[in-house]
């Protein structure tokens, strides 16, 4: 691609300034509610960014307004330093994508789980026979550990949440983006296929250079997950920088409570407050 | 969805009710290709009771009853179709594309909706039917069908105002697909199942509303429904009480009966399938 050459190897992918996003309901005497308040941060190429915080912190809000799913009421979104809105609608689709929170909500439950994959071949330039689009559908789950005949043909029920995840993150890889948005994609499927997802975002990075936005409320998955960590709270992001130095030695006291609120193993639930 | 096929075959009511609306159909299509002419009046046989001849007895004018009856169910099914298929397409529109898009779109089909809402289909149709000359049987779909629909629209809105929310929506948008293809393809087909439905109220409900108009004498006068033959029973009498020639008006109110009694029996049967918690099969 040559958006590729223009930032470099290792050139930011994404970058935020000043984002803020204002709710205001009522016509006359009007509420204001803040989504999201002067959020600024870049997510370089192959780096995996997480989002931390409680909900209703504005994680969703941010992913959101990436994604051009809302609208910033101010502040700025680049991809390759190009304004979002200055691309054409499918071709910002084709190098930005993301996993879903609820997979059972994210697969319409009225067609088979193929409409999901068939129909990111939309946003690919040119026509491709049909033999052609199952071929490169079962070569992607392959490579993303799924066997095509346990998924391929089925409806969402029938499928696991770690299953639907899965396929949601093949289905970026086949539109071949570079950027993917996973808004809590591990929240709502079980802790045994959890790790299989994040080790999957882990070596997609590694392989394939995917730049990641990990949205999660657990400090845990953060930390296992990615370089860098923004903590969020009140829609304002209260501190960034490299995982270990946020963690272990956290500034602001939100982090710190965030921290003290991680359950461990071992010790008494009661004197762990 | 396919299950909902099955149960739906399985449904006593559904089954029932669709039987006796087939037969009724049949009635209706193939009575009038073998009986000939409705209208033909034998003046030497006027207002004569039941007989092997003339199954259901002769009115006043001496048209034959059974023939009449068989094209009225034809034709009152007709209006039926013509304004529950436009009747549903117009509250699938209203309701569905105006909250999708959000905003003032939204604004305004609601506004169109509740508009369409307080018209008046009585009054509405004296003065239509002082008004047009030859009123017909599309017409009168046509207009039953653009007042017949707001309550239907309402409650599609408030079905796509949650179904919007789902994720696949967003991940729909983001596959490149246009606000019209998302409500076609992801939207819509998640309430088939109550659109369904929809269809087979504002049909029932038409064919009544027709029915009752052409009773008072503002629908066709023209062309024979059940309402007409309803209509022309009470008032054109030859012998001295209506009621001294029941064969007149008694087959259409039976039949008239029948006909939305099964149509309303096949809505409840889909309504024990569709929500789940009336579900016993």
């Amino acid at each position: 691609m040559d958006d590729t050459s223009e930032t470099g190897n290792n050139g930011i992918v994404l970058k935020c300034e000043g984002l803020t996003k204002l709710y205001t309901s009522g016509l006359i005497r009007t509420k204001t509610v803040t989504g999201a308040k002067d959020v600024s941060f870049g997510i370089k190429r192959g780096e995996i960014v997480s989002l931390a915080g409680e909900s209703g912190s504005g994680k969703s809000t941010v992913a959101r307004m990436i994604l051009r799913l809302i609208k910033p009421t101010s502040g700025s979104i680049t991809l390759n330093g190009r304004s979002i809105y200055s691309y054409d609608i499918r071709e910002y689709y084709r190098q930005v994508q993301a996993v879903f929170q609820d997979p059972y909500s994210a697969f319409n439950p009225f067609y088979t789980v193929d409409h999901v994959m068939e129909r990111a071949f939309g946003l690919r330039e040119g026509s491709i026979d049909p033999d052609e689009k199952d071929k490169i559908i079962q070569s992607t789950l392959e490579s993303i550990g799924l066997n095509p005949s346990e998924v391929l043909g089925r409806y969402p029920h029938e499928l696991s949440g770690g299953q639907m995840q899965r396929m949601l993150i093949g289905r970026s890889l086949l539109i071949g983006s570079q950027l993917l948005i996973a808004d809590e994609p591990t929240s709502m499927i079980d802790a045994s296929t959890r790790a299989g997802v994040l080790n999957l975002l882990l070596s997609l990075k590694k392989d394939k250079g995917l730049s990641v936005l990990f949205i999660t409320h657990d400090i845990g998955q953060a930390q296992y997950v990615s370089e860098r960590v923004l903590v969020m709270k009140q829609g304002e992001v209260v501190e960034q920088g490299p995982v270990d130095e946020v963690f272990i030695r956290p500034k602001h006291p939100y982090t710190k409570e965030l921290l003290a609120a991680v359950p461990t193993l071992y010790e008494r639930w009661d004197t762990c407050r | 969805m396919i299950d909902v096929w099955e149960l739906l075959l399985r449904s006593r009511k559904f089954m029932f009710g669709l039987a006796v609306l087939i037969s009724l159909i049949l009635l209706g299509t193939v009575g009038p290709w073998l009986l000939g002419d409705p209208y033909y009046m034998n003046l030497s046989l006027i207002g004569r009771p039941p007989s092997p001849e003339h199954l259901l007895g002769t009115t006043s004018f001496g048209e034959d009853v059974f023939t009449q009856l068989c094209n009225a169910i034809g034709n009152s099914l007709v209006v039926g179709l013509i304004a529950g298929v436009l009747g549903t397409l117009i509250a699938v529109f209203v309701g569905a594309v105006g909250p999708y898009i959000g905003g003032m779109a939204d604004r305004i089909s609601s506004l169109a909706t509740n508009l369409a809402l307080v018209l008046p289909l009585i009054p509405l149709f004296i003065i239509i039917a002082s008004v047009v000359r030859g009123l017909n049987l599309v017409l009168i779909g046509l207009i039953l069908a653009a007042t017949s629909w707001p309550w239907a629209a309402r409650s599609i809105r408030s079905q796509v105002l949650t179904l919007k929310e789902r994720e696949y929506v967003n991940l729909a948008r983001m596959s490149g697909q246009n606000s019209v293809d998302i409500v076609v393809t992801e939207v819509l087909p998640n309430m088939l199942a109550y659109i369904m439905m929809v269809f087979v109220i504002l049909t029932g409900t038409a064919i009544l509303a027709e029915s009752a108009l052409s009773m008072i004498g503002v629908s066709t006068t023209r062309t024979i429904t059940l309402g007409y033959m309803l209509y022309w029973a009470q008032h054109e009498t030859t012998v001295p009480f209506w009621w001294n020639i029941w064969w007149w008006f008694i087959p259409p109110g039976i039949v008239l009966t029948v006909l939305l009694t099964a149509i309303f029996v096949i809505h409840a049967g889909m309504d024990e399938i569709f929500n789940p918690r009336l579900r016993e099969l």
